[in-house]
Formats: C-alpha cells, structure tokens, sequence
C-alpha cells in the first residue's frame, strides 16, 4: 500500500510530463466505482486509489480509442497486473505502452475462491443431468449481451467466433443451445488464460454465476499442466507428459 | 389522451387465487413480481422476446422441408401482472414503431392477445427519471390496469376501457367498485414524481435543448469523449424498454430449421458491417452517438416521442457505470423545462 | 473377429477421426470384412488437432449420443505436433463438458493408428454397447430443453 499522494503525484506526473496519455483507474460517482479516465493532471482528482468496481481495467488497453491514446498508465491491483502480462505474452500489448501504477483497493478474491470451490465441489457431486438442469436454468436468463465478453481483457478478438456466420459456429439466439454453445466456448477460450478477476460476473446482469465455470477451467488447468512459462500460452504448447489416461 | 377509468378495491391476497381462476379458464398468466415484491421483471421480453421463431420448417422423414408457421394469431390470451408503469409505458412508445405500416404481426398479437396490470412505483430506484420523460397525464393510462398500494392489505385498481373486464370475466367480481379511490392514484404519482433517487436527484434537460445539442454535436469529440468507458456490450439495450433493434438469423438441425428474430444491439462494433467490410460506424464513440440521436432525435422526428421512459434501467445495469444523465449535466444543456 | 451383428443403429455416435490414422484404421476394417456396430457416423478431419472443441457440441446439438475423437498415436502425428496440441485441449474440454452437462460416459477418446483396423472396430462396439445401456442423451437442443418460447 502506497500513500494516496505518492499515487496520485505519480499519476500527474506521468500526465503532466506526457509519458502517457491517459491514466484508467478507478472513481465514485454518486456511491458507485466505476472506471473513470484522466486526460490531464486535474483528472488526477477524480481517481480513488482504494476502490475497486470490479471491472478489469485491462480490457481498455485493447480498445481502439485507448489504444489512440498510448501509452497509458493503468491503476492495477493484481489480477489487472495479470491479466496485462497476458496481453504482452499473447502480443496484444507492448509493454511500453502500459505503465503500472499501484492500487490500494483491497482484494476480496480468497474468500469469493472459497465459495466458489465450494459450489463446484456441490456441482460435481450431482449427477451429469442434474448439472445439467442447473445451468439450463442460469443459462435461460442469458440474453447474448455479451457483458462477459466485452468485460474480459482476454477477449480482444476483433471478430469473435460467435459472431461469425460462415460457418455459424455458436447459435447467436439466447436459446439453451446457442447460449450453452456460446458459454461453453468462452470457458474454453480462457484456458491457461483467465486471470479470475471476476468481471465477467460482475458485468453480467442476469446474475448468471460464471466464475463457476472460469474457476473451474482453472483449476483442471492448474492441477493438469505445469505452469505455463511467460512466452507462451498454454493451449499453444504441450509436454510428452502430458495426460494420456482418458485415451482409449 | 384518456380512456374511459373505472375504479375498484381487491384484496392482495385474493390474487393468487385469481390468477388459477383464469389459468383454469384458459389465460395465459404472468406475475412479473413472483421474485418478490420491488422486483418487477420488465415485460418487454413478453412482447419482444430476446429470441423468437418467425418462419420454421422440418424435414418430413429426411425428405421435403414442410414449413410450419407459428401459432398466432389463434392464440392464447394473457394477463402480464406486476409490470412497472414506465415499461408499460414504453410498450405505447414501441407501439408507434411497430404497429405502424407494415405491422409487426408478432408484436401486434401478443399486444391484442394481452392485458397489462402495472403497479405503480411507490418510490424512484437508482437512476429513475421516469417522472421526467412520461408526460403526467398519460401516467395511468400506461395499461389496461395499475395497481397501487392503498393499505399492506389491499390493492386500489384503476381500469382503463374494457379490455380486461372482459379477459377477467368472472374473475373480475372479486374487485370491489371503488371511485374514492381514484384520488389515491394521483396522489401515487404525485409522491412518486416527488420521491428521491437513492444516488441523488437527477435534473434531466429539457428534451428539445437536448435533441438540438446532439444533433448540432453530431461532429464534435464530446462522444468519443463520453463513451471512453463503454465496452460494447448490449446490456443498455437489452434492459432498455423501448430499444427494439433485432436481427434475424436462420439455425437449423439435421432434422429442421428456424428463422428467428433475435435481440441486436447499436452498440456492438459489427453492428453496423458491411458486405464489403466497411463499417460506418467502427468506433465506440460514434456508436454512443448513434444511440443519443436515436433515442432523442430520430425517434421524436419519425413517430412524435423520444424513445426513452425514464426506467434507469440503463443505467443500474451498465457494466461499466455509463450515466447518460450524468453526460446531459457535463453538457450543461439547459434544464429548464417549459 | 466377428463383432456383434450388424443392428439397426438404436443410438448414433459422431466420430471425428484424423485422416491419415484413425480414417485409415477404419477404412482397413472394412477392407478386412470386420463386423461392428452401424451406430457411429465418421468424420474425417486431416489431423486430430484441427478438431474445434464446438464441433463436439455441435455433435450433441444434432442429436449425438455419444462422440467419439480418435487420431494418431502420440509421436505419430502426420504433422508432427497435431495430436499433442489436441490432447493438451481435450483435458480441458472433458471437464468442462461434464461439468456443463454432458456426461463424459458419452465422450470418448483414443489413439487408433491406420493398422489398427480391429481396435476401431472393437472401440466402436464398445461405445455402442456402453452408451445404448445409457440411452439417448438428454442436451441443450433437445426440443424438451429449448427456452421457454413465448409464442403470442
């Protein structure tokens, strides 16, 4: 934990002596965080270091508007922090273009892990049918908003595949099969990739309990793989060791 | 404009029992307020659905396609209970679009098919500003029923027409005729207008300053600037009650195929795409424009009204804390209302 | 070497297969006269790494009762690195199939080379055998699955 005014002298300087050409952090406006973007060093004042709305504050580095704007400095707690490594590991980002400033905000994430490994824990219990029935229910709220993916700093495709149509790959209806096709596919994408920020839950507003299905991907990622090195990601890669024991 | 209101008194708890009435007598019912009272879910899904079939076809014994077409108009009747008054509301705005020429036939079913009871908001939610966009006098005359709360016991129910008398039929001799109870409907709106947003009054410019201002900004920065913060997601749309934006794709199976009309939303970056790859509007800020000058222009210019009730809902939901309110402050356009 | 006789398929299995092994496995135990189960439909991908996890959903939206993937046996890729890429991928996609739902009694896995024409024959038997005492699988596009529809 730096001193606000350390944090907020940096981030005027960095403004000031135009290394950057934004700083993204996060601020209040009538009771809620959210990210709030400084242009200039009186922006500064509008940045609260110790806050946190949940969203991840990587997702703006892939964005064209911003990305106009590099370099930017970026107020990052450690899932941010990650999830920039990520960018620069699958060459979305160069990593002149980011500067890191600290966040003061406290990071709730163990105790929402515990929860979480607690329900998938109940979820593999069930019956496959009955796990079934669990996500048709959350799925049948889901209304293809794509908060999830607009979140998600790991989804930076320019066309996503379920957006395209020749072929089709994921129903684009929010019917059970195009929403299961479609929630199946992200999970997938996050493979050896998902930071667990959790923004995608937080983004989606049918409340449909996501980070089960990231978390899960997670951990059969860290129990199964050695960890992946800073150069490539772990679906690009493979080891003679890898397991062999469900092949027939 | 004014329907004819009558006015009655129902006991809240003889609701449920109403509602199996009719289902025995074969109407459709909803109750938007099953997850609890405050917790209305908006109706918009019941008339505009995220998903809907418009054509479908199977293959009869893997040979011809044979189309089937859907169930309407013969269809089932439908009470809706518990909707907020600014969705229904928003229902007669969308209605200016979609039962003009040519006539959405799917929406105009289930319109006909459907009675519509809202509850009348005791209290303004983060971000309301109904109040501010639904002229007063056509408030409680939204639907064919609202409901406001005359005691913890009972409900004061204004009628507007006939449409629901005759869906209720028998039903409908549990409401006792009340006409005192018309003042408690005024004086609902009168203390909902005046209640509080739990996040701090929102003053809402006057809607004509507003138009110009956007329309006479179509060039400027203020919507890149504005719209740094947005992601693109559909969420503002698919909550609004009024955005109607939709797409229509074909699926299929091996053994038959839909063409469906399925949510879209102006804020997704291929909205707007071309065939040739081209794509008019391919950055964020231009598409937060394009949803200004629908909503507050286009809409006012094509059928008479902005097409925004006041709900709030964009911004409750807005991953990323979007406020359009808090954007029609920044621009400082005049508030003042005459 | 006679398999059970030749049913009318009660179940169907969706087989994603790579050319250069697994194809050619089961194009030898048709040349080699093999009995085996009518239930499974192949698929021929030119190497198992190609194979899109959604291809197995899609499998299943299309009224798949079990999915079969088979390639070349590891250090036997015809592109060299194919199925390695691909087995690395399929531990996840297990998982979170049936965590999702899809029971993973109906999802299979093997390396079966182009010699090996009596192992895609035993292979398919077995499927058909284990997954028609399962029965049809129940998934997301199943008519009894789909969205409430609100027909006007």
């Amino acid at each position: 934990m730096k001193p606000v005014e350390e944090l907020k002298a940096t981030a005027a300087q960095l403004l000031e002596g135009k290394q950057v050409g934004l700083v993204i952090g996060f601020g209040r406006y009538r009771g809620r965080a959210r990210p709030v973007f400084a242009r200039n060093a009186a922006d500064v004042a509008n940045i609260d270091f110790g806050v946190d709305g949940g969203q991840n504050l990587a997702s703006y580095l892939t964005r064209n508007a911003i990305r106009k704007m590099f370099p930017v400095a970026v107020v990052a707690g450690d899932a941010t922090r990650r999830s920039v490594d990520v960018l620069i590991r699958e060459h979305q980002v160069k990593p002149e273009n980011v500067v890191l400033i600290d966040s003061n905000a406290v990071d709730a994430r163990a105790e929402r892990d515990a929860r979480l490994d607690a329900e998938i824990e109940r979820l593999w219990q069930l019956s496959p049918d009955e796990r079934m029935k669990f996500w048709e229910g959350h799925f049948d709220r889901c209304t293809r908003c794509y908060a999830c993916r607009q979140s998600c700093p790991n989804c930076y495709c320019t066309t996503c595949k379920a957006d395209k149509n020749r072929p089709a790959w994921v129903e684009t209806s929010a019917h059970g099969r195009g929403n299961f096709s479609w929630h199946f596919m992200r999970a997938f994408h996050q493979a050896g990739r998902c930071v667990e920020c959790g923004a995608c839950e937080t983004a989606c507003a049918a409340d449909i309990p996501l980070m089960l299905l990231n978390r899960m991907v997670a951990r059969v990622v860290a129990e199964s793989f050695p960890a992946t090195d800073a150069e490539k990601s772990l679906l690009s890669g493979w080891s003679k060791d890898d397991d062999n024991s469900f092949f027939l | 404009m004014t329907t004819t209101a009558s006015f009655y008194r129902v006991p809240k708890a003889s609701m449920a029992g109403l509602f199996a009435d009719l289902g025995k007598a074969g109407v459709a019912v909803t109750d938007l307020t099953a997850d609890g009272p405050g917790k209305h879910k908006p109706c918009k899904p019941l008339f505009f659905p995220k998903t809907e079939v418009i054509l479908e076809y199977e293959f009869a014994d893997h040979g011809e396609p044979v189309q089937k077409s859907p169930d309407f108009p013969e269809s089932t009747p439908r009470l809706i209970f518990g909707a907020d008054v600014c969705d229904a509301h928003a229902l007669k705005v969308m209605d200016r679009l979609f039962l003009q020429d040519p006539v959405d036939p799917f929406y105009q079913a289930r319109r006909a098919n459907t009675v519509l009871a809202a509850i009348l908001c005791a209290a303004k939610d983060t971000g309301c500003f109904c109040d501010q966009m639904i002229p007063r006098d056509e408030y409680l005359d939204s639907a064919d029923m609202i409901f406001a709360e005359l005691d913890a016991a009972t409900w004061a129910v204004r009628v507007n027409g006939t449409k629901a008398i005759e869906l209720l039929g028998a039903a409908f001799s549990g409401f006792s005729p009340d006409p005192s109870v018309a003042s408690a409907f005024e004086q609902g709106v009168d203390r909902l207008a005046a209640s509080h947003n739990p996040d701090g009054d929102y003053q809402v410019p006057d809607l004509d300053e507003l138009k110009a201002f956007i329309e006479n900004s179509f060039d400027s920065t203020v919507f890149d600037q504005s719209a740094l913060a947005c992601v693109g997601c559909g969420t503002c749309s698919y909550a609004c009650p009024t955005c109607h934006c939709f797409d229509i794709v074909d699926e299929k199976t091996c053994f038959s195929g839909e063409r469906r009309r399925n949510w879209d939303c102006c804020a997704f970056s291929l909205f707007t795409l071309h065939a040739s790859g081209h794509n008019p509007r391919d950055a964020q800020g231009q598409r937060w424009r394009q949803r200004m000058l629908h909503k507050f222009s286009v809409y006012k210019d094509r059928f008479g009204v902005v097409s925004c009730v006041g709900c709030g809902r964009c911004i409750r939901l807005c991953p990323t804390g979007m406020n359009m309110l808090e954007m029609f402050e920044e621009w400082k356009i005049s508030t003042d209302r005459t | 070497m006679q398999a059970e006789a030749v049913t009318k398929p009660k179940i169907k299995i969706f087989a994603f297969v790579c050319n250069w092994c697994t194809y050619a496995g089961a194009d030898l135990a048709g040349t080699s006269r093999i009995n085996y189960a009518a239930d499974v439909r192949i698929i021929r991908h030119t190497c198992t790494g190609r194979i899109d996890p959604l291809f197995l959903v899609k499998a299943f939206e299309n009224g798949a009762d079990a999915v079969i993937v088979s390639g070349c046996h590891p250090n036997d890729c015809h592109y060299n690195e194919g199925n390695y890429l691909a087995r690395r991928r399929w531990t996840v996609v297990r998982k979170l199939l049936d965590f999702m739902g899809i029971d993973n009694r109906r999802v299979y896995f093997s390396w079966v080379s182009a010699a090996e024409g009596a192992k895609w024959a035993d292979l398919v038997n077995r499927v058909s055998k284990s997954v028609s005492e399962l029965g049809p699988a129940r998934h997301f596009g199943s008519p009894a699955t789909q969205a409430q529809e609100v027909r006007p």
